[in-house]
């Protein structure tokens, strides 16, 4: 059985079912239970028809363990300088365990918790209890089964009543270069209660690969739950930033109530193999969710982005809007789902999905899905796959630009219509000009002159 | 008061006029399938070895295959044992010669279709092949076809007369390999049209074969086989009834069609088969294999279908783009009303270069009505400069139905350019304020804003079928409206 070698993996100090608590024991059994039943999924699936894990499924993974942490890190030392400028709220995570010298949690307002998950599992039993488990459910995600039965560590945020907290709160997960196969299970908990706000970003970032000369690969399986209740809204934000050697696969699930918000900023720049899912419930009337995606892949890249949004009750939104440029040979998959229930009249389900195939064996598979049983709807979805319009490039060429520059231009440009949704800011400034290096190295991968900007990549985001 | 269609009213009481039983003998096989029934089947329509030794593979093959389960449709599991697989009308001597020796039953019943026959057919000059339950009862206008080159008979006469031409192309573009209910067809299939265009010829009339299921408990599995040589032209038309029956009954057919260089098929097909009863009892299971093959430069294949029948459509009209600059092109309007289900929708696979593909695609939900567009779209790495264009819009008529749309594409090549929209919506109170306040009333107003949002696809039907196939939607819309 292929499913043995992710279950049985066991570093010697901690079994994966038995701790402390019996509740968490017997969480454990379930999704130990719920995991074997179904296994790992395989292609003939229709949800990874795309993405084979064949790679994952061979390979022996031990759980991570932060110990090899380089205090000269530099990735990390440059994130410590900027944890003691303005920015407040920072949790760090090597190999999936928390680092609180590398971190900063307060002062936090009245009321919010905000803690590792692993000091969330001593002192909220009630709160992880109601919650945890119920939004992504097991008995139909083997990797949130396979995340439970492996959860460790990982982030709790609490904010109370009509408490808005201002500052984004900054999670950094790094993936250390080992030589051994690792693998590690990030839990995030999040609730909100009613008329709360918070933004927050989860940053997956490793270590270069030119480090790692006979680099093993690192297999990330985080899950993040968000409960928004009555009027609450969370910005969150997804940065995807490993190396080649990265395995990643995530999903974000989220509850929402009556008139709360969710808005989805999803950067994918860098990775191996990577699949997003993200699952949203519209749960009360007036609702809203806004999925906004970009992915700038090359080499032998692979990403799947799988969204589904079910609009449970009358007159909700929801958007999604997710564009991919494609250099080298990479591939990417697109899959989004709007379900109309049948009592939810006056959806409103919006789907676009844009890409740009910039070389030869680039492959792109896409899939906007509707399913609808309400007829009192307004519902679209639209796809395209093409290349740079060849009128553009000559109109920009006519006018003095050599054609790298005004391929250049017009792919920036193309990645700025998503960018430029984000809230006008720092955090904006610091993804325009991450995507505009991940643009730059793409166009000059494809020239063998070209100088990388190897420095600027790998650090962390900052911003005061 | 101005009404811009004729009162719906007498429209809603023809119902499923095509839903009588012909009384007529027939000659059927006993219910079952075997190695013993295809032999039969092959002997009674004494076919060369070639064919017997094909169905016994594809039998055989199909025994090994598990039934597809993917689609959104649902249905109790079929028996087939329960099927009769043979069922001919009986004749004196082994197939009618001329259409005085067709049984006049059968005529009339083609009569009251409205399918011409006869020689009154000149006026309507299109050439009929009659299909009746299992045989060909008559192909008209075979001479005049003749005289130019065209073969037009039926699919047993094209195994008797032209048995090269059809080992050289049968399965070549759906090999009984290719689905559970190809592979059934290929085993048991009984007849179906067959039709040739030699190269440089422009065939002068429409051809159309006129498909009737009669007897009970019988399935058809017709196999229509179309060619076309070099630089020629077809435009062929399909239509489907049955008799109102409180059981399903299974069709499950496959349209094969060829496009060598230059060459043009245009296939139209005006699906009516008995949808059952407002309980959603009864009706057709219409699960069909249909593909065309470009395999020609500058060849082109355009399919356009108007579905209101059947109680269960499973069908996706495909394009293969092998030749450079091949086109391929889908129309369809797919109608869903009380318990109908419908999957469809369409394949271009795009494997030449400067290949071109456009998909229109219209349903139409009402009552329980489940209505599902499933399309792929996939360009071959050696597609260059190949572009597909998808639109697929649903409409919504009443809060018990479903409209679903999933398209797959698929692009291994920069060049190409792939582009998809869809919208799902009902008829908004503003347009149907804007009508009413113009005089029109609600029924009306309706009727003709479905027919407004199926019209990019009925212009493309011969004209004869886009008034039948405009009649045709307001029967099935039958009780939806308001």
């Amino acid at each position: 059985m292929q499913n043995a070698r992710l279950l049985n993996e066991t570093d010697g100090y901690n079994s994966p079912v038995n701790s402390g608590w019996p509740w968490l024991t017997a969480f454990r059994q379930q999704a130990q239970q719920d995991f074997s039943a179904q296994g790992l999924p395989t292609i003939q699936q229709e949800e990874w028809k795309y993405t084979s894990i064949k790679t994952l499924a061979n390979t022996a993974f031990n759980l991570a363990s932060p110990g090899a942490v380089n205090k000269q890190n530099k990735a990390l030392s440059s994130s410590n300088k900027t944890s003691n400028t303005k920015q407040n709220y920072r949790l760090t995570f090597v190999a999936g365990r928390f680092q609180a010298n590398w971190s900063q949690l307060g002062p936090l307002p009245h009321g919010i918790k905000l803690m590792p998950l692993k000091q969330a599992l001593e002192q909220e039993h009630s709160l992880i209890q109601t919650h945890m488990g119920r939004i992504a459910q097991h008995h139909n995600h083997p990797f949130a089964a396979l995340n439970s039965l492996w959860l460790e560590d990982g982030v709790l945020l609490y904010v109370p009543r009509d408490c808005h907290l201002e500052k984004p709160i900054h999670c950094l997960f790094y993936s250390p270069a080992g030589t051994e196969p690792q693998a590690c299970y990030p839990r995030l908990l999040i609730v909100l209660e009613p008329g709360a706000q918070a933004q927050l970003i989860e940053e997956y970032l490793a270590s270069p690969q030119q480090e790692q000369k006979d680099g093993a690969p690192n297999f990330t399986d985080s899950i993040t739950e968000v409960v928004l209740a009555k009027g609450a809204r969370l910005t969150h934000f997804k940065l995807l930033r490993e190396n080649a050697l990265g395995r990643h696969i995530a999903g974000i699930h989220v509850e929402q109530a009556g008139n709360s918000c969710f808005q989805s900023f999803s950067l994918a720049l860098d990775g191996g193999l990577c699949r997003n899912d993200i699952q949203v419930r519209l749960n009360a009337e007036g609702a809203q969710v806004q999925l906004d995606g970009l992915y700038i892949l090359a080499d032998h890249q692979h990403l799947d982005n799988h969204l589904r949004v079910d609009h449970l009750k009358p007159g909700c939104n929801s958007e999604v809007f997710y564009k991919g440029v494609l250099n080298g040979q990479a591939r990417g998959v697109f899959n989004g789902m709007a379900i109309v229930h049948p009592d939810a009249q006056k959806s409103d389900a919006r789907q676009v999905n844009k890409n740009l195939l910039l070389s030869k064996k680039a492959e792109m598979d896409t899939k906007p899905e509707l399913q609808i049983e309400a007829d009192d709807v307004k519902c679209s979805h639209g796809a395209t796959v093409g290349q740079l319009d060849n009128e553009a490039l000559f109109y920009l060429s006519s006018r003095g630009l050599d054609r790298d520059s005004a391929r250049t231009l017009l792919t920036s440009a193309f990645a700025h219509e998503l960018l430029n949704r984000i809230p006008a800011g720092q955090l904006r400034k610091q993804l325009t000009s991450l995507t505009r290096d991940a643009l730059a190295r793409d166009a000059q991968a494809v020239q063998p002159d070209g100088a990388l900007l190897a420095d600027k990549k790998y650090k962390p985001l900052r911003w005061s | 008061m101005a009404t811009t269609t004729p009162p719906l009213e007498r429209m809603l009481e023809r119902g499923y006029s095509q839903g009588f039983v012909t009384e007529v003998d027939s000659d059927s096989l006993a219910p079952g399938l075997s190695e013993a029934v295809i032999r039969q089947i092959s002997a009674k329509k004494n076919e060369p070895e070639f064919l017997l030794q094909w169905r016994l593979q594809a039998y055989f093959h199909w025994l090994t295959m598990p039934v597809p389960r993917w689609s959104r449709v649902h249905y109790e599991p079929i028996d087939y044992n329960s099927i009769c697989y043979y069922s001919a009308p009986k004749t004196t001597s082994e197939g009618p010669k001329s259409l005085d020796e067709v049984d006049p039953e059968i005529l009339r019943t083609y009569e009251r279709l409205g399918v011409p026959l006869h020689e009154r057919a000149r006026l309507a000059g299109v050439a009929v092949d009659a299909v009746f339950d299992s045989v060909s009862v008559a192909t008209t206008f075979q001479d005049e076809l003749a005289a130019q080159g065209i073969l037009f008979c039926s699919f047993s006469e094209a195994v008797q007369k032209h048995p090269q031409l059809v080992q050289r192309y049968l399965g070549s573009v759906v090999p009984y390999t290719d689905n559970f209910y190809a592979a059934l067809n290929a085993a048991v299939f009984s007849d179906g049209s067959f039709c040739y265009i030699p190269k440089g010829v422009r065939c002068p009339m429409e051809l159309s074969t006129y498909f009737r299921i009669n007897s009970a408990n019988t399935g058809q599995f017709e196999r229509t086989l179309i060619i076309a040589e070099d630089d020629s032209y077809v435009s062929y038309l399909e239509g489907c009834t049955a008799p109102m029956r409180d059981e399903n009954q299974l069709h499950a057919a496959v349209v094969e069609l060829v496009a060598l260089e230059n060459a043009e098929i245009k296939y139209a097909t005006v699906q009516n088969w008995y949808p059952g009863d407002e309980e959603g009892n009864g009706g057709i299971f219409n699960f069909v294999t249909k593909r065309g093959l470009c395999v020609g430069a500058h060849s082109k294949i355009s399919w356009t279908q108007v579905e209101t029948g059947s109680a269960i459509t499973w069908k996706y009209p495909s394009v293969i783009l092998k030749g450079d600059y091949s086109v391929g092109e889908f129309y369809s309007v797919a109608l869903t009303n009380n318990y109908q289900q419908a999957d469809t929708g369409t394949k271009m696979t795009h494997l030449g270069k400067h290949t071109r593909s456009t998909i229109i695609s219209k349903g139409i939900s009402a009552g329980h009505g489940q209505n599902c567009y499933r399309g792929l779209v996939k360009v071959g790495p050696k597609a260059l400069d190949s572009r597909n264009y998808s639109q697929c819009d649903s409409l919504l008529l009443g809060s018990l139905c479903g409209a679903h749309t999933l398209p797959y594409i698929e692009v291994k090549n920069p060049q190409a350019q792939v582009e998809h929209e869809a919208t799902t919506t009902k008829i908004s109170d503003e347009q149907l304020y804007y009508c009413q306040q113009r005089g029109i009333d609600t029924e009306a107003a309706v009727s003709m804003l479905v027919s407004g949002f199926c019209k990019e696809v009925f212009h493309k039907l011969p004209m004869e079928f886009a008034v039948e196939a405009q009649a045709l939607m307001e029967v099935s819309l039958e009780g939806a409206i308001g």
